[in-house]
């Protein structure tokens, strides 16, 4: 069973994307911020991080950016999430190594497709 | 007293010839349903679902939610709601002047603000106090009104709604992921001259639910659950399928349907003085397609969709069963002008005829058949012969239908995984005739009696044109 990390600070969305993708068969993890998602991301493993880009705290950016930095974890894939306005931001993400994207507010339907596309089911 | 027992005799003769009528008349149903579940059978699940994906964009929904005391409920609804599988639509609850904190729950949960928005008048309603909108769902909203009953939620949620479908829902009911995909698909395959949609509901009661929906399907505990559990498999696997082959159909449910809004509009929205405002709605459209000779159709699909918590408890299920059967009392007395008038085709000449006939006076004549039984056996007034035909037939046709249902189900949809519940459902089946058709029918014609001490504040629905919205 795949194993999904979903971080991002408001609940609802957590549950939304962890009941849309808990209904598809992956397993789903959740941290509520930038901190605990570095933390839980050090000890276990995943395969897809969903992450959040406004974050308060540690924001998605700098917890993708020590991920891509580290060695062991750089692998893994990233979706980002982040709001219709950012376009320059999205630029600077691909730079640090953001490897799908995904508009806020976006329907379950177009996330469903997305990561069904990333693991080509 | 010779005299007496020879006409009570004949009535009861007269009793089995109309409840021959009935099984001859559901034997037909029965067929119907069975051929088209026939052809229906191996098509792949998944198929209509990516048919439909190319063309439903163009097909944004609203669903409305009315809402009256569900503080406990609506959150968890909503949420299950929101991961349905559809491109686009906006979910909107309607608390009708609800007395607990239904509205505050919704609130902080999903982190509402006041909105804008812009309501139109299409149906009058009650007033709206206030419509707030979720900062992190932005397609959740809320829709605070005044009390006005389920039906003036419905039409509130018209006015506030901005896409040209919606969908009504109960708060108490589960739908599946693809649901909205699945019943909008006659919709689409027809290029929108489908108007109403519905699709099959069954019994939650006894299914694990795991967030918000279905994750394994199993028989409940509780009889009164089963036994409901075989009804709905009767009515809709049997009843429903066939009516709506000839777009007949009369009823979809509220717990589950797709409106086309325009005409709903047309037709003056939900009636508020009717204690069956699904069906009224539904005979209403019918009547004014026919009166526009308008070719759209009401359709139905067979699929299973929605998930329903039914009542548990006699007092509960008696209220109900007493509603929904004034319900259609008041929809037969609103509408009655269409019976046998070729004007209104196939829903004036049969569909409207069968509800009255059989649906509507089966109760009042079973309940006179069970009094007769019991009497004639108490007092030596019913010859036994006769009370054994009697007895014979009630459970044949109590039995008979019941059993059908559960194989039809078993057979098509499979959607019980373990032999052993459709043994229980079967098993339970054969009880139907001793306690739970006499209770039901009881309440039924209880129904019939409140709607006509109801009879004199049933004015004529207030209308409002399309133009002024
Ligand atoms: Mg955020």
């Amino acid at each position: 069973m795949k194993k999904i990390l979903i971080v991002d600070d408001e609940e609802v969305l957590r549950m939304l994307i962890a009941d849309t993708l808990e209904d598809l068969g992956f397993s789903i993890e959740e941290a509520e911020d930038g901190e605990e998602a570095w933390e839980v991301i050090q000890k276990n493993s995943y395969d897809l991080i969903i992450l959040d880009y406004m974050m308060p705290g540690m924001t998605g950016v700098e917890v993708l950016k020590k991920l891509k930095e580290s060695t062991v974890k750089k692998d893994i894939p990233v979706l980002m999430l982040t709001a219709r306005s950012q376009q320059k931001d999205k630029e600077e993400l691909l730079a640090v190594g953001a490897d799908y994207f995904m508009e806020k507010p976006f329907r379950p339907m177009k996330l469903q497709e997305l990561v069904e596309e990333i693991f080509h089911v | 007293m010779e005299t007496l027992s020879l006409i009570l005799n004949w009535v009861a003769i007269t009793i089995v010839a109309y409840f021959f009528v009935i099984i001859t008349i559901y034997s037909m149903f029965f067929l119907l349903a069975l051929k088209k579940i026939w052809k229906e059978k191996d098509i792949d699940p998944h198929e209509p679902i990516e048919d439909t994906i190319e063309s439903v964009d163009t097909y944004p929904l609203s669903i409305i939610v009315p809402a009256y005391n569900e503080e406990i409920g609506i959150v968890p609804t909503v949420r299950s709601l929101l991961s349905i599988y559809y491109p686009e639509y906006e979910i909107i609850v309607v608390d009708d002047g609800s007395k607990d904190e239904t509205s505050k729950r919704m609130i902080d949960h999903f982190d509402m603000v006041e909105s804008s928005r812009a309501i139109r008048n299409h149906v009058v309603t009650k007033e709206i106090v206030g419509i707030c909108q979720s900062t992190t769902v932005p397609h959740v909203f809320l829709v605070k009104k005044e009390n006005g009953g389920k039906a003036d939620a419905l039409n509130c949620g018209i006015n506030v709604s901005k896409y040209p479908y919606f969908c009504a829902m109960d708060a108490d009911s589960i739908i599946e992921r693809y649901a909205l995909l699945k019943t909008m698909k006659p919709i689409m395959d027809s290029d929108g001259n489908v108007i109403v949609t519905g699709g099959t509901i069954r019994v939650a009661n006894g299914c694990k639910i795991h967030r918000g929906s279905i994750e394994q399907v199993s028989p409940p505990k509780n009889p009164f659950a089963i036994m409901q559990v075989i009804d709905y498999l009767r009515a809709f696997l049997i009843g429903r399928i066939s009516m709506t082959r000839f777009n007949w159909l009369l009823i979809i449910s509220g717990a589950f349907g797709i409106f086309q809004k325009e005409w709903v509009i047309k037709a003056g929205g939900y009636r508020t003085t009717t204690v069956g405002e699904d069906m009224e709605l539904v005979v209403r459209l019918h009547r004014l397609l026919k009166e526009s000779k308008s070719k759209e159709r009401i359709e139905y699909i067979a699929d299973p969709v929605c998930w329903t918590e039914v009542p548990t408890t006699a007092r509960v299920l008696r209220k109900q069963r007493k509603r929904w059967h004034q319900g259609l009392t008041e929809t037969i007395f609103y509408h009655r002008k269409m019976l046998f008038r070729p004007k209104y085709k196939g829903v004036g000449m049969v569909s409207l005829p069968y509800y009255v006939l059989i649906e509507w006076l089966g109760p009042v004549i079973e309940l006179l058949g069970y009094v007769l039984l019991v009497a004639g056996l108490l007092f030596g007034v019913i010859h036994l012969e006769v009370a054994l035909l009697m007895f014979a037939v009630a459970f044949f046709y109590g039995t008979l239908f019941s059993i059908s249902a559960v194989l039809l189900e078993e057979w098509g949809y499979k959607r019980y995984p373990k032999p052993w519940h459709l043994i229980k459902l079967f098993l339970w089946s054969f009880t139907e005739t001793f306690w739970y058709r006499p209770l039901t029918v009881l309440w039924r014609v209880e129904g019939i009696i409140s709607a006509i001490r109801r009879k004199h504040d049933w004015g004529d629905m207030k209308r409002k044109g399309v133009s002024s919205g």
